[in-house]
This record gives C-alpha cells, sequence and structure tokens, in this order.
C-alpha cells in the first residue's frame, strides 16, 4: 500500500489518545479519571498541529497526500476540538452535580475514534479502506447516541440511527461492490483507470453507473440529504444534546469527503450534455434542490430547538450539493469552483453550527431541559453573552454579510452562476430567504419575549468557551476569509487518482504457493 | 437420462420423507436405511459419470478424505432437518459447515474453507444458537409441537429434491454446454490463488492498514456493547473516595 505512516500523524495521534482515554477512564483513582476530557481535547491541539505542518507527500503514483486531506485533517481535529469542549460534560451523564459516581470516559474514546475516522477519510487510496475509515465514523456515532442518555426518548434514537445506519452502510457498500466489478480492483488508481478509458471511449458501463448511484445514495444518510434523511430529527432530537452537535459536524463532513473522493475517481468527467453518465450529476442537483426545500420548510414548522437545527443540517447539506453537483470544473475568469465552495461551506457550517449548539449547550443547563422555543425565551437578559454568541451563529447560518455564512453561501451562488446553473443560484437565494424565518424565531425568542422560567445554565467553563470560540472565528472568518478560503480553493483542486496511469501492483506470490499433495 | 442418479435422488427423497420427524421413531430407521441405498446409488451415478467425462486428473489427495467428508456432510445435513431438537440440529450445521470446509479444502479452495468455517460456524451458527438457547425451554420440558413435527414433509421434500434432481442432470448433461455458454467458467485466476499464502501476503501488505482499523473497529465496537449494556447499573463506589457503602 506504500503508506508513508508520516502522512497519518494526526489520525494516528487521535487513536493513540482514544485507547490512553480507555484506560485512564477505568482507573480506580477520581482525579485520574477526570483527565479523560484534557486528554482528548490535547489530543486533538497535537493533530491539528501535525495536519497543519504536513505537506504534499508521495509522488502522486502511490499514495499521495493532497491539500483536500489536509484540509480534511484540519477541519476534524480543529471542529473535532470545539465538540469535545461543548460535551465537557457528558462523562457525567445527566447531572455533573453527581461528579464522579457515574463518569464515562469512554465518551471521549468514542469521540476520538469517529474523528479519526473522518480525519482519514480523504487519505485512502482503496474501497475497503474507504468503506473501513466511513464505518469507522459511523460506529462511534451509534454508541454515542445509545449511551448518551438514559431516557426512552434517547433509546428509540440510537435504535433508529443504528439499523437505519447499517441499512445505508449496506447500499454504500453494494455500490462499492459494483464498482469492485466494473473495475477489477478496489485501489483506487485502478478505479480511475478503468473511469478514464471508459469515459475516452464515450460509455459508461451500466456497472459503474449504477455503483455510482448506489454510493451517493447511500452516503446521503451520512449527510442527512433526501432520499435517506428522515432519521435526522428524530435522532437529533433524541440524543443528548453534546452527541447531536457532534452529529451535525462529523458524518456529515465524512460524507461529503466520501463523496467527493468517490467522484474524483470519475474525474469529474460526467457532467455537460452528451457526456457519458452526465445523469449522475443531475441526479446531484435535484437531490441538492429537493434536499433544501425540504429541509427548510419542514423547519418552518418546528418548536423544537433541536429538531429545528435537524432541519437546518438537512438545508445546508443541499447548499453543500450544489456546489458538489457543479463540480470542479471552473470556467475562465472564475475565482472559485463549485467543489472548493462546497468545501468553504462545510468549514463554514461545521463551525457554526457547532457554535450554536455549544451556546445551547450552556443555556440548557444540567437536564437538558430547554429545547422548546419558549424554554429560551427572553435568556438575553439574564446571559447576554450566550444568547449573542447563539445569534452571531444563528444569522451566520442565515448568511448576513459580515459572518462566514455569508461568504460560504456567496460562493456556492458564484459557482452555480460560473458554471451556468443560474436556476440552482436563484433556488439557493430563495431558500436562504426561507431558512432565515425560523433561524429569526430563536433570536426573536432570545431577545424580544419574556422569560418564561428561571433558567439554570451549566458550571462547566468548556461549553460557553466553545460557544465564544466558534463566534469570534465565524466573525473573523467573515472579515478575514483568507486563511479559509485558502486551505478550502487549494483542495478544490484535486482531480488526484484520474490522471494517474494504471500500473497493478503485482502481488508477491513468490513463496505463497501452497506444496503439492504427495502423490 | 441418467437413471442412476433418478434412482439416487428419488431414493434420497423417500429417506428424507421418512426421517422428517413426526412424532413416530419407528420410520426413522427405515428412513436412514434407504438413504444408505440412495447414498449406493449415488456413488453408482457417481462412477457412470466420471468414466463418462474423463474427468482431469490433477494431483490431490486421495478420493477417500472426499468420500468421508461427503458422508459426514450428508449425514449432518440429514440431522439438521430432521432432528426434533433446534439446539441438536444447530449443532449437526456446524458439523455439516466443518465437512463442506473439508472438502473445500481438498478443492485447495482455502480462502473459502476458512471463511466458511469462520462465518457460518463462527458467527451465525454461534448467534443461533444463543438464540435458540433464549428462545426455548431446556431441560426435560417437552419440545414445542412445531419441532416435534415438520409442518410440510411431503411439499418440502417434492420441491427439494426435484430442485435437486435438476441441478444433478445439468451436472450430469449439461457441462459440455455450459463450458462454451455466456456463463462459461472462469479461467483459474494466478497460481495460488485463493490460497493462504496470497490471502496472507496481500492482508499484510496491501491491505495492512485496512486490517489495522478493522482492528480499531472491532474494539471500538466491543468498548461500546459494554457502554450501553452498563448504563442502567447502580453507580460502583469507589473505595478511595472515603464513602461507606449505604448497605
Amino acid at each position: 500500500m506504500n503508506i508513508n505512516l508520516q502522512g497519518l500523524c494526526p489520525e494516528i495521534i487521535m487513536l493513540s489518545a482514544a485507547a490512553l482515554v480507555l484506560l485512564v477512564g477505568l482507573c480506580p483513582r477520581d482525579g485520574v479519571r477526570r483527565s479523560s476530557q484534557w486528554i482528548a481535547a490535547i489530543s486533538l491541539v497535537l493533530a491539528f498541529i501535525a495536519a497543519w505542518n504536513l505537506g504534499p507527500i508521495g509522488d502522486g503514483r502511490h499514495w499521495t497526500l493532497w491539500p483536500l486531506a489536509t484540509y480534511d485533517s484540519l477541519l476534524a481535529s480543529g471542529i473535532g476540538l470545539l465538540t469535545v469542549l461543548a460535551s465537557w460534560d457528558m462523562p457525567f451523564l445527566d447531572d455533573p452535580a453527581q461528579s464522579d459516581k457515574a463518569y464515562r470516559g469512554e465518551f471521549f474514546a468514542m469521540l476520538l475514534c469517529s474523528l479519526a475516522g473522518l480525519s482519514m477519510m480523504a487519505k485512502v487510496n482503496d474501497l475497503i479502506w474507504l468503506f473501513l475509515a466511513l464505518e469507522l465514523v459511523s460506529i462511534p456515532t451509534y454508541i454515542m447516541v445509545a449511551a448518551g442518555r438514559g431516557n426512552a426518548a434517547a433509546q428509540e434514537a440510537g435504535v433508529k440511527y443504528f439499523f437505519l445506519g447499517a441499512l445505508s452502510a449496506a447500499i454504500y457498500l453494494f455500490g462499492f461492490s459494483y464498482l469492485y466489478g466494473f473495475a477489477g480492483s478496489t485501489r483506487f488508481t485502478a478505479i480511475a483507470a478503468a473511469f478514464h478509458s471508459a469515459l475516452a471511449g464515450g460509455h459508461l458501463p451500466y456497472v459503474a453507473l449504477i455503483g455510482l448511484l448506489m454510493v451517493v445514495i447511500g452516503i446521503s444518510y451520512k449527510i442527512a440529504a433526501v432520499p435517506l434523511h428522515y432519521y435526522a430529527p428524530d435522532v437529533y432530537q433524541g440524543a443528548a444534546t453534546p452527541v447531536t452537535a457532534f452529529l451535525s459536524f462529523t458524518p456529515k463532513a465524512a460524507g461529503f469527503f466520501a463523496l467527493i473522493i468517490v467522484f474524483n475517481l470519475t474525474g469529474w468527467k460526467l457532467s455537460g450534455p452528451g457526456a457519458p453518465g452526465h445523469v449522475l450529476p443531475d441526479l446531484l442537483m435535484v437531490l441538492a434542490v429537493l434536499t433544501m426545500f425540504i429541509g427548510n420548510v419542514l423547519a418552518l414548522l418546528q418548536r423544537n430547538i433541536k429538531r429545528l437545527l435537524a432541519y437546518s443540517s438537512i438545508a445546508n447539506s443541499g447548499y453543500m450539493l450544489v456546489g458538489l453537483a457543479v463540480g470542479p470544473v471552473r470556467p475562465a475568469g472564475s475565482a472559485i469552483n463549485g467543489l472548493s465552495a462546497t468545501l468553504f461551506y462545510l468549514g463554514a457550517y461545521s463551525l457554526m453550527t457547532v457554535g450554536a449548539f455549544a451556546a445551547l449547550i450552556y443555556l440548557q443547563g444540567k437536564t437538558d431541559a430547554a429545547e422548546d422555543l419558549d424554554d429560551i425565551a427572553g435568556v438575553a437578559g439574564e446571559h447576554p453573552l450566550a444568547a449573542a454568541s447563539m445569534a452571531v451563529c444563528l444569522f451566520s447560518l442565515i448568511g448576513m454579510p459580515g459572518t462566514v455564512g455569508f461568504l460560504g453561501k456567496l460562493f456556492i451562488i458564484q459557482a452555480a452562476l460560473a458554471a451556468n446553473h443560474p436556476l440552482l443560484a436563484v433556488l439557493v437565494v430563495i431558500n436562504a430567504a426561507i431558512a432565515a424565518a425560523y433561524y429569526l424565531r430563536i433570536v426573536a425568542a432570545m431577545y424580544l419575549r419574556d422569560a418564561w422560567t428561571p433558567f439554570t445554565v451549566r458550571r462547566s467553563l468548556a461549553p460557553p468557551f466553545a460557544a465564544a470560540l466558534a463566534t469570534v472565528l465565524v466573525i473573523f472568518f467573515g472579515i478575514f476569509p483568507a486563511q479559509l478560503f485558502q486551505q478550502s480553493s487549494a483542495s478544490g483542486q484535486v482531480v488526484p487518482t484520474a490522471v494517474i496511469s494504471h500500473k497493478p501492483a503485482p502481488v508477491p506470490l513468490a513463496a505463497a504457493r501452497p506444496p503439492a499433495y504427495p502423490q | 437420462m441418467d437413471y442412476t442418479l433418478i434412482l439416487a435422488t428419488a431414493l434420497g427423497a423417500i429417506s428424507l420423507y421418512l426421517m422428517l420427524p413426526r412424532g413416530r421413531a419407528a420410520l426413522v430407521k427405515l428412513g436412514a436405511l434407504i438413504g444408505v441405498l440412495a447414498l449406493g446409488a449415488g456413488l453408482l451415478g457417481w462412477f457412470h459419470w466420471t468414466a463418462q467425462e474423463q474427468a482431469v486428473h490433477y494431483p490431490g489427495p486421495p478420493a477417500i478424505f472426499f468420500y468421508i467428508f461427503a458422508a459426514i456432510a450428508l449425514a449432518s445435513a440429514a440431522g439438521v432437518v430432521c432432528h426434533p431438537r433446534p439446539l441438536y440440529a444447530a449443532l449437526y450445521f456446524v458439523l455439516l459447515t466443518l465437512a463442506a470446509a473439508a472438502l473445500f479444502l481438498l478443492l485447495r479452495a482455502e480462502f473459502i474453507a476458512v471463511v466458511l468455517i469462520i462465518i457460518y460456524a463462527g458467527a451465525i451458527l454461534v448467534t443461533y444458537v444463543f438464540v435458540i438457547m433464549l428462545a426455548s425451554p431446556g431441560g426435560e420440558i417437552p419440545a414445542a409441537d412445531y419441532d416435534r413435527i415438520s409442518a410440510d414433509p411431503l411439499a418440502a421434500v417434492l420441491v427439494s429434491f426435484l430442485l435437486l434432481g435438476t441441478i444433478l442432470q445439468m451436472m450430469s448433461y449439461g457441462q459440455a454446454a455450459l463450458a462454451h455458454g455466456p456463463g462459461a467458467v472462469p479461467a483459474a485466476g494466478p497460481a495460488g490463488f485463493g490460497g493462504m499464502g496470497m490471502l496472507g501476503a496481500n492482508l499484510y501488505s496491501h491491505y495492512a492498514l485496512p486490517l489495522e482499523l478493522a482492528g480499531v473497529l472491532l474494539t471500538v465496537s466491543l468498548v461500546g456493547a459494554v457502554m450501553i449494556a452498563r448504563k442502567n447499573e447502580p453507580p460502583v463506589r469507589m473505595l478511595d473516595s472515603g464513602e461507606i457503602p449505604a448497605e
């Protein structure tokens, strides 16, 4: 496989820390067990530094690290750190005041494993590895949902999330098997070469098309996009709020990176009239439009904040799918293509949604009580900073100028226009307008209404710190987007595997023959 | 038409019909006797067939191993469907899997043999046995009616042996046609294909990292199962916290 282990440094750090957390979480001494949050947070900081220093590795022929992989690792460790801070109290189950008796340090091991899976998503070079990385992202999240909270809603959410997740895994595994059948190998170089020659011949076999279709449909579960989006509201509502914050980021990012990687195999040559297999980008556009509209329209009906944010997460997947459907083809004179717009939006979305959830966690107090709009009515008077950071994140989700969400939507619309899809751009704008209605309802409840009940907030400092950090970054990147833009546009240029000529690696077999049976 | 094969199939059908549990013990022995006759007829047909085909001889283990394992497989297959107690039927299925794996080993299909044992005997059957032991009463309580008496023996035997007969006829007559048709048998893989050597070399070279990842995944699932299962336990009191247990 010719792996350069140096390139996997962030994942190795995260998985080692996960193992350490598992050990520490079992220690009989309370003080030692309490250190598992710190281990998780410090390891993610280290992983972020390691990812930051990761240069391009490889010559493009074997295992190569593209800017996309660096961006992926940075996102996984950076936003991952925010989610760790937001879920600082999680090990205490329901009540931080109970302190150490019900301490569950393993929670952070699950979280780290899932982040490690996300971080290696853009580094895979084999279908089997891709599948295992996707499962490494998913399986810890099933556990986190089921074990996060004791009540019946959490049980239901856990069972629902697990079974539907297994179903979606079966669907994309089915797609992988067809891609394997198409190329005769699970290696990305071989699959890309098979697509290259098939597309050069102007004919794409149905096997490849069905394989890609199944992959898109299966992964649409991970990103909560339209054919498989039904689970999202129930699971987001049932899970403990820190877990919901994690769910809104990690599986979605993993799904988008997986989709980008799989479409990289085709060389993004499917779109355009007359191209064989152009039905697939067309389908992506339909899915994008449906996802945006269903997410936004159904969000209008919600009163539960977690459900509302679940539909918002569905709608945001729709925006990102627009960029994906447009693809990395960049017309002359355009500064941005669809892929880098999607990647930029992914970073922006992660920041603002995790920030909003972190503020919600802080406001919810000890028992996950505040879920309805009434529960946070008038909260701005008593906790102005928390309300302000929530409001900033929500304004960013709306797409207010001055926040990173505005730039994200702007780039997506730009990319759609540059690639000559004006209708898509118009639909994105219409959806942004619809979305403003329900985000503003939360803001209005916080600022314009009178308090309904006395508030109990978390005493731990980490969730408000996460909310504040995310808010500052939302504004910072909204005004100085250069750093995020550079990263995402560098990663948006890649067409890694498709240009590589296929040279199958010989399987070492010299000593592998079984001895002949004695006659 | 190959009459010995037809005879063997028909005898096998009658034998299985008699052996299927019906709450009476007397017919089972008669069924087993007819089953042995069916086996003999099947062997005759087999010799007839191989003589006709002039089967390709390749260096392999002595044929006696094939007959031993085939007999074990057939007998345990009959045990699976005929034993009135589900747990024993499941254990017979384990035996059947092992015998079939041995048959694959004789063909040097080591990978399939190992996978058969790991997946069927190791994973699926263990789950079955767990379910059966959880669901069915043990000890002296007689098994339920639906376990002791097979539901529709005649239809089941007819359908399955019609299918078997058709497949056997296909194998003895259709092979020449199959070799040139659209479903032609693919050419043999590279030397050592399907063997342990190739599997190991691949697992620890190209697939080394996915192998490690699978290990991580299994660990995560294991820890997760414990996490979910222990949720409702009362918290364990720690000795160094200075508290005395309430009892």
